[in-house]
């Protein structure tokens, strides 16, 4: 091959390489060097499932799967006037159905002004709708606000 | 023999790339150029530890070397390393382009181009001046090469060579790649072919033994020791790097193949990349000529397209070498074209060359200079300042992890408190290292430890929340 052709030849595949280069490299966010908290965790009813930074607790006799997420997955829209607090937690039964499932995760001090079922809520999204979970405090340590439901769904805690 | 010219143009690679570097290397612990894992490294290398997989051992051991000499503080003593094997690997790329190019009568010239070229891209550039694994990578990686196309025949040397991929496998799991590099056998073989794979099969063994130390490290119960590599499982969790195997992924490869194109146009710019397309043209002969770069090249290239964190572009640093000894390749196709025009032209030629380097060069000091950073040392500091006595820190990512291991591990500031990594809570070999680093750290019997069951198991303990986005972020609950 002609050195001017070589040339040429090379001169065009840089330009199509410079048209379709991007300067960004894609890639997830969340894969670093230590891996990311797991998110999915199962267990039996009766004992807590640790979910990290929170607990998951079923009555009756029951196999849960809990998912931890900061999407809300198939979960409508927020109900009007809250806005989130903390992750999405889906609670599946595996075995059994639960008589009643509860969330607790440890009270951040930035929300200890607000009021339990006025300002500081757990929902629960089943059935395809949003409804209030029996939302209480309890003293710790570390003290952790807890929402109750008698339905397994995605709970997430909500303020106002 | 090395010419005499040799011999100055390596000095004056030595010499232009140590005051490159040296002038940009961090000072300190650093943040820079996506170096968080420089913490995780440098205090397990101080402090006989094992850190984040696959473990590293070479590193280790030379970085522990670095780490002894009387200058600055650890964090710097361990980016001096980076520096000098960023210069060691341009210095083998010049006799890789020397041997490539030899009787070409731009022989000197080119080797010196491609060695600079490759030592100011700006991706190598950004590795020499932190605390990473891939500037020494990049030097192990240009040796192999070396050797490749050396035409020793010796016995010895072909056992050096399967040594050397072997320590080359103790650095990075990436040397896989380097394997089928080994086959490769310039000049005439005086030994027989099952002889020569023989001794290059038990250099290769001889070299992997280096991942010995990392049981013997473990036994230690080091503060930092990932995976606990005392057992087989351990072990071998660690040198496959089973955390990170859920890593790889096919669904970002269109829109890696579109980043390499632009990583690549990013190191050497459009004319450096249509040089190296350039000589790649010169025909079958020479591609079989150079058949270990372009297997590399394309192995190395593969890899990275299917590997998901966002920072595994750091692993073009292999394609980069190469594509620096294509252009090398293709500079000296150039200049001998000019001068069959004439030998001014030649000489512009090389002019051009030299002062296009030199441009791009100060276009990346901006990007890749270290020197100043001080964000990781400056929150290391402020958080151990800032830390409740006796307090528990749970960590919520790598930087504040690493950081915090740093100072309170390998600076031993602050032992009073407990560092707690969240996301390595779930481990069984995390919690085995928290019973030997922390014997007074109360935990649950069984099961997996939790934020809530380490807080109300330690009440004593003020418990605060430690990471940095943007900024440092601190949270202590009453």
């Amino acid at each position: 091959m002609k050195n001017s052709i070589r040339l040429l030849i090379a001169v065009v595949l840089t330009l199509v390489m410079a048209v379709g280069a991007v300067s960004v490299w894609a890639g997830s966010a969340r894969q670093g060097t230590v891996p990311i908290f797991p998110e999915e965790f199962t267990g039996a009813c009766g004992e807590g499932i640790n979910v990290g930074t929170g607990t998951v607790t079923g009555e009756g006799t029951c196999e849960l799967t809990v998912t931890m997420s900061s999407s809300p997955g198939e979960a409508g829209t927020l109900p009007e006037g809250w806005s989130g607090l903390f992750d999405y937690v889906s609670v599946v039964s595996t075995s059994g159905t639960p008589d009643s499932i509860k969330v607790c995760v440890p009270l951040s001090p930035d929300w200890k002004e607000k009021k339990v079922g006025e300002t500081l809520n757990w929902f629960v999204w089943a059935d395809g709708k949003w409804a209030e979970a029996e939302t209480s405090i309890e003293q710790g340590p570390p003290e952790v606000v807890c929402g109750s439901s008698d339905s397994t769904g995605i709970f997430t805690l909500l303020g106002k | 023999m090395i010419h005499r010219a040799s011999r100055w143009l390596s000095l004056g690679i030595l010499l232009i790339l140590a005051v490159v570097y040296g002038i940009t290397l961090a000072p300190g612990l650093s943040w820079a150029n996506d170096g968080t894992d420089g913490g995780d490294l440098i205090t397990a290398a101080a402090t006989g530890g094992v850190p984040h997989p696959t473990g590293y051992p070479s590193y280790l051991v030379l970085a522990n070397a670095f780490q002894q000499l009387p200058v600055g503080e650890l964090a710097f003593r361990t980016n001096l390393m980076s520096a000098v094997f960023a210069c060691l690997a341009a210095l083998f790329i010049y006799r890789i382009i020397h041997l490539l190019t030899a009787g070409s009568g731009y022989q000197e010239y080119s080797a010196f181009i491609g060695a600079i070229v490759f030592g100011v891209a700006p991706l190598v550039w950004s590795q020499a001046v932190i605390t990473e694994v891939y500037t020494f990578q990049a030097f192990l990686t240009a040796l192999v090469l070396y050797q490749a196309f050396l035409p020793g025949t010796g016995k010895i040397f072909l056992f050096i060579r399967g040594l050397l991929v072997g320590l080359a496998l103790g650095n990075h799991i990436t040397s896989l790649f380097l394997i089928p590099v080994l086959l490769w056998q310039e000049g005439n073989v005086r030994v027989r072919p099952a002889l020569s794979t023989t001794l290059k099969f038990i250099g290769l063994l001889a070299g992997l033994l280096i991942y010995a130390i990392l049981p013997l490290r473990a036994l230690g119960q080091p503060p930092i020791n990932w995976e606990n590599p005392i057992t087989l499982d351990g072990f071998l969790g660690l040198v496959t790097g089973r955390i990170y195997q859920s890593y790889f992924t096919s669904e970002f490869v269109i829109d890696r193949l579109r980043g390499w194109c632009g990583l690549l146009i990013h190191q050497f710019g459009l004319a450096g990349v249509a040089l190296g397309i350039y000589a790649l043209l010169d025909g079958r002969k020479l591609i079989v000529r150079v058949l270990p770069l372009v297997w590399v090249f394309i192995a190395q290239s593969t890899f990275l397209l299917f590997y998901g964190p966002r920072d595994s572009y750091i692993y073009l640093i292999a394609p980069v070498l190469v594509f620096s000894v294509w252009i090398a390749l293709g500079v000296s196709k150039l200049l001998l074209v000019s001068a069959q025009i004439h030998r001014v032209v030649a000489f512009f030629m090389a002019l051009l060359f030299l002062v296009v380097n030199t441009f791009s060069a100060v276009q990346t000091f901006e990007q890749v200079d270290a020197s100043k950073d001080a964000h990781a040392e400056d929150f290391g500091r402020l958080i151990m300042h800032l830390l409740p006595e006796d307090s528990l820190v749970f960590t919520e990512d790598d930087p504040s992890t690493f950081a915090l291991w740093y100072f309170h591990f390998a600076l031993k500031e602050r032992t009073d408190v407990t560092i707690l990594v969240k996301s390595l809570l779930p481990y069984d070999w995390y919690r085995q290292n928290l019973e030997t680093t922390y014997p007074d750290l109360k935990m649950p019997d069984h099961g997996n430890l939790s934020v809530v069951d380490l807080r109300a198991l330690n009440p004593n303990n003020i418990v605060c929340f430690v990471g940095y986005a943007e900024k440092p972020r601190i949270k202590c609950p009453p």
